[in-house]
């Protein structure tokens, strides 16, 4: 809440930029569950950041949501997994799109990458998901073959395992809170206290607000240091 | 993210800003192609702090690391710290004539000190540029860290300010990353400086006033001394929705309980933004 004088010598054209909104067409639309998809859209010239989350928009509406990016970096398309939200105008509407409808995009948006001074040698990255909250780690780990991490994903039911053989074995630990059996029984959070964590990883959350708040707190009262985890949290 | 406007109630319209001081300040800042948001935001006390000699500067770029959920301020991976950015700073200040400057700055969780040489550096250089200006250092949480903040301290601003935007219960809806202790703990290490510390919140988040009060308690305890409160304003369709607009009597109510707690300062209505009437403040 601070009335700023923004002191910069860049020219007004550049933030015009930094907003600029690009048209792209739906490639594609692939069903992971009754209620999850993933959207396929045009690249162009779209570049970003893995972790980082675009702003999509119907042409016509106003009414745009953000995104997290759910594919690599370098691959000639994005992907986006959406979940359907019953009462979500957007999500139950970009499902209904024909391939080949234009949709509006602008961004790339978010710090939520993995550290520049961390990529080098072999930090290990703990990865913290629920439900779609998978979907910036996916585009981070396709993005870095060879990375050292853990990815600890928090679904109902195992089936919401979306794309889990992209992961190379031994990597992807699911927690099911709905579903008994080979899988983690119990919250993102319990995994961690059973299983313990690392004080030398780079810890990364993504999920909603509740789930991101509790795994925060529950590192930080563990000894993690707090420039040590980044957050990215679903509204 | 659904897109709602809400029409404003009589008490937040302002009329519009004019005035040959106004104007020539305008005038001075776009010629030094300066991207002015109190300008180009429409921010309603423009004309009043620019009368005054008053503005705030915002520094070390604008890509935020963090993704606040009321703040308009873009969240983008960061440019590089423009180095020449406080002598600019400093000579800006000269040319327009600022006797109270209030400096802030985007969070940059992406710099090793979290920028914490940078505003100190700057801090300075106003200083060396500018005998007799004031500064208000605006500042990000540093991670409550008290070696980092402890850099702003040795600049010597004669205030130093951390927003903690909102109450408890809300903290971690409004704000990303931050944590209400966490911010307190800041302003618990200015107070100990002896250095003014202030603080601001906004209402109309959905807060009640015994959780404002709670705030003002724990504000207290941690040793501030200024306390602003204004109408959160929601800045578009993708920010958090204003939960209401509270009346000027509450504001009222505000300030005349701040200041039987302990505040020494308070600024309490609807238009009050945190550098709002900033130039009083080195007295508290």
């Amino acid at each position: 809440m601070v009335q700023t004088i923004k002191l910069h010598h860049k020219s007004k054209s550049y933030y015009t930029r930094m907003k600029k909104i690009s048209h792209c067409k739906i490639l594609d639309i692939r069903n992971l569950t009754e209620s999850t998809y993933v959207l396929r859209l045009e690249k162009n010239d779209f570049e970003f950041k893995a972790g980082q989350y675009l702003v999509l928009n119907i042409p016509g509406e106003n009414n745009a949501r953000e995104y997290s990016i759910y594919s690599p970096e370098n691959v000639p398309y994005i992907d986006l997994l959406i979940k359907e939200i019953t009462d979500g105008d957007v999500s139950v509407k970009l499902k209904s799109l024909k391939i080949g409808a234009t949709l509006e995009i602008s961004g790339p948006f978010g710090f939520f990458v993995l550290r520049d001074d961390k990529l080098n040698g072999n930090t290990h990255f703990t990865f913290v998901a629920t439900g779609t909250g998978v979907s910036p780690f996916r585009s981070m780990i396709l993005s870095n073959p060879g990375l050292n991490f853990d990815l600890i994903h928090g679904i109902k039911y195992g089936h919401e395992a979306f794309d889990s053989q992209d992961y190379p074995i031994g990597t992807y630990k699911i927690c099911t809170s709905q579903e008994k059996g080979i899988n983690f029984n119990g919250r993102v959070t319990n995994f961690l206290k059973d299983k313990g964590i690392r004080s030398d990883s780079i810890y990364y959350i993504c999920g909603n607000s509740a789930m991101v708040h509790e795994v925060t707190g529950y590192l930080e009262q563990n000894g993690i240091q707090p420039e040590n985890i980044r957050t990215e949290i679903f509204f | 993210m659904t897109t709602s406007t809400r029409r404003l109630p009589v008490w937040m319209k302002t009329p519009l800003p004019s005035g040959k001081e106004y104007i020539s300040l305008k005038n001075l800042a776009a010629n030094q192609q300066l991207n002015t948001i109190c300008v180009s935001g429409n921010c309603p006390n423009k004309a009043e702090c620019w009368g005054a000699s008053t503005a705030s500067f915002m520094i070390l770029g604008e890509k935020c690391t963090r993704n606040c959920r009321f703040c308009n301020v873009i969240n983008q991976i960061p440019d590089p710290v423009d180095m020449k950015e406080p002598l600019r700073l400093a000579e800006t200040i000269r040319a327009l004539g600022i006797k109270h400057g209030v400096i802030t700055s985007v969070t940059r969780d992406d710099l090793e000190d979290g920028g914490a040489s940078f505003w100190a550096l700057t801090i300075k250089t106003i200083k060396e540029k500018n005998p007799g200006v004031t500064i208000e250092a605006l500042i990000p949480d540093f991670y409550a860290k008290d070696e980092l903040i402890g850099k702003v301290i040795e600049a010597k601003p004669e205030v130093i300010s951390h927003n903690m935007e909102t109450v408890r219960r809300l903290t971690p809806k409004v704000r990303d990353v931050a944590r209400y202790d966490r911010s307190l703990k800041v302003i618990e290490i200015i107070a100990k400086s002896g250095i003014v510390p202030k603080s601001g919140i906004m209402v109309g988040l959905g807060e009640t006033e015994e959780e404002v009060f709670e705030t003002m308690d724990d504000l207290l305890k941690a040793g501030c001394k200024v306390l602003t409160i204004g109408q959160y304003l929601q800045p578009s369709a993708h920010h958090l929705k204003i939960e209401a607009f509270i009346e000027p009597a509450i504001f009222i109510k505000y300030r005349e309980a701040a200041l039987a707690k302990g505040f020494s300062m308070v600024e309490s209505s609807p238009l009050v933004r945190s550098s709002y009437h900033a130039e009083r403040h080195i007295n508290a």
